[in-house]
């Protein structure tokens, strides 16, 4: 076959699809929503935490690696020169989102805290099985043992070495 | 499975001498009646605490009696101050009645209780035998000298073993099954659910609960289903493993295996009986026609004579060339397949892990598909695209809220990301095919090339050896082959009995799908099971006509659920405890309702126990019903109700505050034993 004789077998008429994108789960407003009312509800001292905080735990639960990553860190085994956490603006939007739908509360734009119809949520979500298993295992298991002053601990670490 | 209370006695002896009450309970409808504030409940409350239960009411080790027990008596307005307390109760099973004392204030340790064998409240005597157990303490539900092993026995109740939420597994404890038999007056009426102590860390508690006392098979049927289960999985198992087994067997003498069943059959051997081949280029031979060729060739072997070197030189030394050729070839060609195989290995693990990648994605959106058919997730504007505070149209993504019409949705994504595992899982499975195929190959070429080295040592050995000497590239042929034949009768005897073993796990296979048809297809019911729950439900609809109830009309619609045990209607729990805007249960408005409720449930369980099995003692024991002051034609109904007791030698003892006017009117014509107090029940002995 020389190369015209090629060219023209390629000669057909062909047409292009405009196809959606995919988008990663974690980055779904749902998700972000669901993680925000999650971590209030099940590890968060009176239903509150700091922004910080919960920009921390919404790192934790978000791969299993990352899980991992929270459990060697609170037994610590792993190196403290390890940069953790990510800061992840996705989340930052879920939080404007969570404000907005006053499913969440804040005084100072520091800590938030579960409104009822957060809390009602939350319920619901802990009572779909099979659904976030992981996330929710972690929570219930972890979530607790990380408190304030850990993650400001964390958060400065940076700065520190 | 019988209780009843028989004699209860509080002693308490002041500093103004001995204090207390005696009251004798009998069968049947008993009513207890004495205003407010005058010690009914320090009564009711007084019969738990002997029965070493009170920690029914909570975790805490506290005293649950009021003071009046344990600090000072007020009578006539003076006030005196306990020294010492004590109660005495007398219970009976159907046939012995036993004494029961337990101190509540005083130098003996509260949680020591004695017991005398015998009626020492209503015909006292000194031959009755006394034993002490303990309460409230470590084992006291599990070892010899626990009061509770003990009163369980007593009951005739076998208490089962439950799952906890940490894994484990613990008895269900008395403390879990008497708040379904004695409703007090603080916390016995707010929900039917809530009423079980949770800090024992029982799961799903009521469940438990409901299937001990109604003696329902559900619990053994689950476990039978789980342990069946686990067996099918087992018996799985080792069928694959001796697949796997029979795969190396004869993957070493370059047998396939063929019609073998790759999952466990009901049938051995299958129709299509399973057969070892041997595969060359040439021919495809059973393993016994290959061994009948071998023999076949070793036995015209025996007739030739063997030759002498000098005779076979010639040829010898062709042959070892020839050999020695074909040496370097195989060798060129194992090196070249080892790397594909290796190559071929990598590529099977990438996809691997690219797969268990997918399978997590997809895991993650059908979590948010679960979510975003949540409620509470569809009240929300950004679930519908609109932003909260502008209302101004937003995408699904957090990171680019811009609209952009290009994001799938997430059903979309699902359907993409399960057609890329489709499609991983088709190469995976080419993959790995192929690597079992060049994986064979190696072995074959690896045995090949070991017996063309073995013949050229052979011949090697024949040229160097003396003249006249036999050949000895021919004997060794012999001698291969005597040991090829002798290799392969014994791996034809190691499969026949791994087949041997198949044909075992067909019947172990059969015999468990016999027993999984016989349990119930769907659930965990069985049908004696569903007769109990229809047979509540039907009780306790008729009850709610008895009583009156009116918050829903149609309450027939009301169901007793098979899964929850409990009142359902229109799929949602009924408990008032639970009244959320989104279900319609709103409408049971009136509280008085709602405690129609309780008694048309506790007591219908007691009305169940009549007819059917059960591990129900008959014995209700209610402190102050007419809470939210039910109406009188209610009560009256529930006093009919319950005094049908007394026909199945069953106890239902009722406190109340009622006025001796209304009480009258109410126990007209209703049989049942009244004891009455006017003023404080705890009055000098």
């Amino acid at each position: 076959m020389d190369d015209q004789e090629l060219l023209d077998y390629l000669d057909i008429p062909f047409t292009f699809h405009k196809r959606p994108n995919p988008i990663e789960p974690q980055i779904r407003v749902v998700w972000g929503l669901s993680i925000l009312v999650l971590i209030l509800f099940i590890c968060s001292r009176g239903k509150k935490s700091s922004i910080s905080r919960l920009h921390f735990l919404s790192w934790a639960v978000r791969s299993p690696e990352n899980r991992t990553t929270l459990i060697e860190l609170l037994e610590n085994r792993n190196s403290p020169l390890l940069n953790l956490v990510q800061y992840d603006p996705s989340f930052d939007r879920a939080i404007k989102y969570a404000i907005a739908e006053k499913l969440v509360d804040t005084d100072n734009g520091k800590i938030l805290s579960l409104t009822s119809s957060g809390k009602s949520l939350a319920e619901q979500i802990m009572k779909l099985n099979n659904c976030l298993e992981e996330e929710k295992q972690i929570l219930t298991q972890k979530g607790a043992s990380v408190n304030e002053t850990l993650t400001k601990e964390i958060l400065s670490r940076k700065t520190r070495y | 499975m019988s209780l009843m209370i028989n004699h209860l006695k509080l002693k308490i002896t002041t500093s103004n001498g001995i204090f207390g009450v005696d009251i004798p309970f009998e069968r049947g409808l008993f009513i207890l009646q004495a205003d407010n504030t005058s010690g009914k409940s320090t009564c009711l409350l007084s019969i738990l605490y002997a029965l070493g239960l009170e920690g029914m009411l909570g975790p805490s080790h506290r005293m649950t009696l009021p003071p009046v027990v344990w600090e000072r008596v007020e009578y006539e307005g003076r006030n005196y101050s306990v020294i010492e307390s004590e109660v005495l109760l007398e219970i009976s099973n159907s046939t012995e009645i036993i004494t029961i004392q337990r101190q509540i204030k005083g130098n003996r340790n509260r949680n020591l209780i004695n017991v005398w064998n015998g009626p020492s409240l209503t015909s006292p005597s000194d031959s009755y035998r006394c034993s002490s157990y303990m309460v409230r303490e470590q084992g006291g539900a599990t070892r010899e000298i626990g009061f509770h092993r003990f009163l369980a026995n007593f009951i005739d109740w076998k208490l089962p073993s439950v799952p906890k939420y940490n894994g484990e597994e613990s008895l269900l404890y008395m403390e879990t099954i008497f708040p379904i038999l004695f409703i007090e007056q603080k916390h016995g009426w707010s929900s039917l659910r809530s009423r079980f102590p949770t800090y024992l860390g029982i799961k799903d508690i009521s469940h438990r609960v409901f299937e001990f006392i109604m003696a329902l098979d559900a619990q053994e049927i689950a476990t039978k289903k789980i342990s069946l289960k686990q067996q099918e999985k087992e018996t799985k198992e080792r069928w694959y493993a001796t697949l796997r087994q029979l795969n190396d067997i004869s993957s070493s003498v370059d047998a396939t295996l063929e019609n073998v069943p790759q999952e466990p059959t009901s049938v051995w051997p299958p129709t299509i009986p399973p057969q070892v081949l041997i595969v060359t280029k040439q021919e495809v031979l059973t393993i016994q026609e290959e061994i009948e060729k071998l023999e076949q060739r070793l036995s015209s072997m025996e007739f030739e004579s063997v030759p002498v070197v000098s005779d076979i030189v010639e040829s010898t030394r062709y042959n070892l060339k020839e050999k020695e050729n074909q040496l370097f070839d195989l060798e060129i060609k194992i090196r070249l397949l080892f790397e594909e195989i290796g190559q071929k290995r990598m590529q099977v693990t990438s996809i691997e892990s690219r797969l268990s990648s997918l399978e997590s994605e997809l895991q993650r959106n059908k979590d948010l598909k679960k979510l975003s058919e949540l409620q509470g997730i569809q009240l929300l504007h950004t679930a519908t695209g609109e932003c909260p505070t502008c209302n101004q149209s937003i995408s699904d993504s957090l990171i680019m809220p811009e609209i952009t019409n290009h994001s799938m949705t997430v059903d979309q994504n699902i359907e993409f990301i399960n057609e890329q595992i489709k499609l991983f899982k088709a190469m995976q499975r080419n993959e790995s095919n192929e690597l079992k195929i060049e994986e064979k190959k190696l072995h074959q070429l690896n045995t090949f090339i070991a017996q063309v080295r073995q013949e050229i040592r052979a011949l090697k050995t024949t040229l160097t050896s003396q003249n006249n000497a036999p050949s000895y590239a021919f004997i060794e042929q012999k001698i291969i082959l005597d040991i090829k034949i002798k290799e392969l009768r014994e791996t034809q005897k190691r499969i026949n009995n791994f087949f041997g073993i198949l044909s075992h796990l067909t019947e172990d296979w059969n015999s468990i799908q016999i027993e999984l048809s016989n349990l119930p297809k769907t659930g965990i019911l069985s049908h004696e099971d569903k007769t109990k729950i229809s047979e509540l439900q039907h009780s306790f609809h008729d009850q709610l006509s008895d009583y009156g109830f009116s918050s829903i009309d149609d309450f027939q619609e009301i169901q007793i659920s098979e899964n929850s045990y409990l009142p359902e209607y229109e799929g949602f729990e009924v408990d008032i405890s639970k009244i959320t805007s989104a279900v319609d249960i709103s409408k049971i408005t009136s509280a008085s309702d709602y405690i129609r409720f309780i008694w048309a449930y506790l007591l219908g369980l007691l009305e169940v126990a009549r007819t059917h099995g059960s591990n129900h003692p008959g014995l209700l024991i209610m402190d102050e019903p007419r809470q939210h002051s039910a109406n009188e034609a209610s009560i009256k109904a529930l006093f009919n109700r319950a005094s049908h007791s007394s026909q199945h030698g069953q106890q239902v003892i009722i406190a109340t505050s009622e006025s001796d006017e209304i009480l009258n009117r109410c126990l007209k014509n209703i049989p049942h034993k009244l004891k009455q107090f006017h003023g404080k029940i705890i009055a000098p002995l």
